[in-house]
C-alpha cells in the first residue's frame, strides 16, 4: 500500500514538474507608452465675447431714407486649429407698416468688410451665410458692416420693421 | 555467576565482530582507485529578447509612437510604423498585443478616432498585399461592422501567429527587425463640437513568445 501511495505521489511531482516546464516558456514583453491623442478646440469671440455675451450692434429707429452708419467687430479664433470665418443675416422678425408689407430688409444696402476686403455687398435679405475668410488659431481680423436705407426707398418701408442676428460662424 | 561468565563472553564476541568489521571497512577504503572528472559540462539557456524601435526610445520601450499635435482637427490623421526585433536566440513564435495605460475623457474621445490603416510590415514588405487590414480587423471586433474605432480596438488583445511566411514563426531570433505595425488613426472628420479639447491615451503591450497558446486573444490574420 506504502509503494502504490509513494508511486501515486511520484506520479503528481512529474506532472506538477512537465506543468511548471510549460507555463515557463520564454517569453520578453515591451511596451509603446504614452500614446496620446488630444482633439483641439475652434472657438470665436465677437470683441471678446461668446454666447449670450455678444452685444447687439445695430439698433436703429427712426430710420428715413438716406440715413446710414456702420459698425465694426473683431473676430477672433482663441482656440487651436485653424478656420474659416463666415457671416449671415437671420432675419426672425419682420413687420410691414403702412403698407402691411415687411419691405425693410429688401431696401436696407449692407457691405460687409472682412480683414480690410470688401467681401459681400447687396441687401440685408440677401445675406445668407457668406465666408469672410481664413481666421487662424490665436488670430484675429477687423469685420466692417456699413448699412444704408437708400434715398431711393420709398413710403413702401415707412413703419417696417426688421430684427435680425448677426451670426458669425468659425467652420474648422 | 555462571550465567555471569557466558555474558562476559557474548560480549567479547561482540566486542571482536566490531573490531574485525572496523578493519575490513578500513581495508576497503584503502583499496586502489583511480578518479577522473569531466568537467565544465553546462547548460545554457537562450532566451527571447525582444527591442522595439518607433517614436522615443526609453530603454527596451518606447514612448510617444502614436501622438498627435496639440491642435488636432477632424480629418486629421496620425502615422506611424512599430517595429520589433528579437535580439535572443530563440525564435518567437507569436507576438502578443495587450493594452495597458488606457485614459480618456468624457466623452471618449477614442469612440471618434478611426484606425483607417492597419498593415503588418514583415521583413521589409507589407502585408497584406492590399497594405490594409483594417477592414478585417474591424469585422472581428467591436461592433463588427466595416469601421475600426480606437476604443473597438483596445478592447481585446490579439495575437500575430506568423509573419505572412506560413512558418509559424513571427519573430526570429538574431536582431532582424523584421516584424512591426503601421498603423494610421484619423480623428473623424464628422466629429462633433463635444469633442473639442478632449483627449486619450493608450500603451501596447507586446510580449513576443516561444509559446503558441493563444490564451483568448484575437489572431490579427
Amino acid at each position: 500500500m506504502k509503494k502504490i501511495l509513494m508511486a501515486m505521489m511520484l506520479v503528481a511531482l512529474v506532472a506538477a514538474l512537465v506543468g511548471v516546464g510549460v507555463y515557463a516558456e520564454f517569453s520578453d514583453t515591451e511596451t509603446s507608452t504614452q500614446n496620446s491623442f488630444t482633439a483641439g478646440t475652434l472657438n470665436l469671440t465677437v470683441d471678446n465675447y461668446e454666447g449670450v455675451s455678444v452685444p447687439v450692434y445695430i439698433n436703429e429707429t427712426n430710420l428715413k431714407p438716406g440715413d446710414g452708419g456702420t459698425v465694426s467687430m473683431t473676430l477672433a479664433n482663441v482656440g487651436s486649429i485653424d478656420g474659416e470665418a463666415s457671416i449671415e443675416a437671420d432675419i426672425t422678425a419682420e413687420g410691414g407698416g403702412k403698407n402691411n408689407y415687411a419691405d425693410l430688409a429688401a431696401s436696407i444696402d449692407v457691405s460687409v468688410t472682412y480683414a480690410g476686403t470688401l467681401k459681400w455687398s447687396g441687401k440685408l435679405v440677401n445675406l445668407t451665410v457668406t465666408v469672410l475668410g481664413s481666421l487662424n488659431a490665436s488670430a484675429s481680423e477687423a469685420v466692417k458692416i456699413d448699412w444704408s436705407l437708400p434715398s431711393s426707398a420709398g413710403n413702401e418701408v415707412a413703419g417696417d420693421s426688421v430684427v435680425f442676428n448677426l451670426v458669425f460662424t468659425l467652420n474648422q | 555467576m555462571q550465567k555471569g561468565t557466558e555474558m562476559k563472553k557474548i560480549l567479547i564476541l561482540m566486542l571482536a565482530i566490531g573490531v574485525v568489521a572496523c578493519l575490513v571497512g578500513v581495508g576497503s577504503f584503502a583499496a586502489f582507485n583511480d578518479v577522473e572528472t569531466s568537467i565544465g559540462n553546462t547548460f545554457t539557456s537562450g532566451d527571447i529578447n525582444l527591442k522595439l524601435t518607433g517614436g522615443v526610445q526609453n530603454g527596451d520601450s518606447v514612448t510617444a509612437t502614436w501622438k498627435s499635435p496639440d491642435n488636432w482637427a477632424p480629418g486629421e490623421e496620425v502615422s506611424a510604423t512599430l517595429m520589433m526585433t528579437n535580439i535572443g536566440t530563440v525564435d518567437a513564435k507569436h507576438v502578443r498585443m495587450d493594452w495597458a495605460g488606457l485614459t480618456h475623457g468624457s466623452p471618449n474621445l477614442m469612440d471618434e478616432i478611426i484606425i483607417t490603416t492597419f498593415a503588418e510590415v514583415c521583413n521589409g514588405t507589407i502585408y497584406p498585399s492590399s497594405g490594409n487590414e483594417a477592414t478585417d480587423v474591424a469585422h472581428a471586433c467591436g461592433n463588427h461592422d466595416d469601421i475600426l474605432t480606437l476604443a473597438e480596438f483596445v478592447s481585446t488583445s490579439w495575437i500575430t501567429v506568423d509573419d505572412w511566411t506560413g512558418d509559424g514563426i513571427t519573430l526570429e531570433a538574431g536582431d532582424h527587425n523584421d516584424y512591426g505595425y503601421e498603423i494610421t488613426f484619423t480623428f473623424d472628420a464628422n466629429a462633433s463640437n463635444s469633442y473639442q479639447g478632449t483627449s486619450c491615451s493608450f500603451g501596447m503591450v507586446l510580449t513576443a513568445t516561444q509559446s503558441t497558446d493563444m490564451g483568448g486573444a484575437i489572431p490579427l490574420h
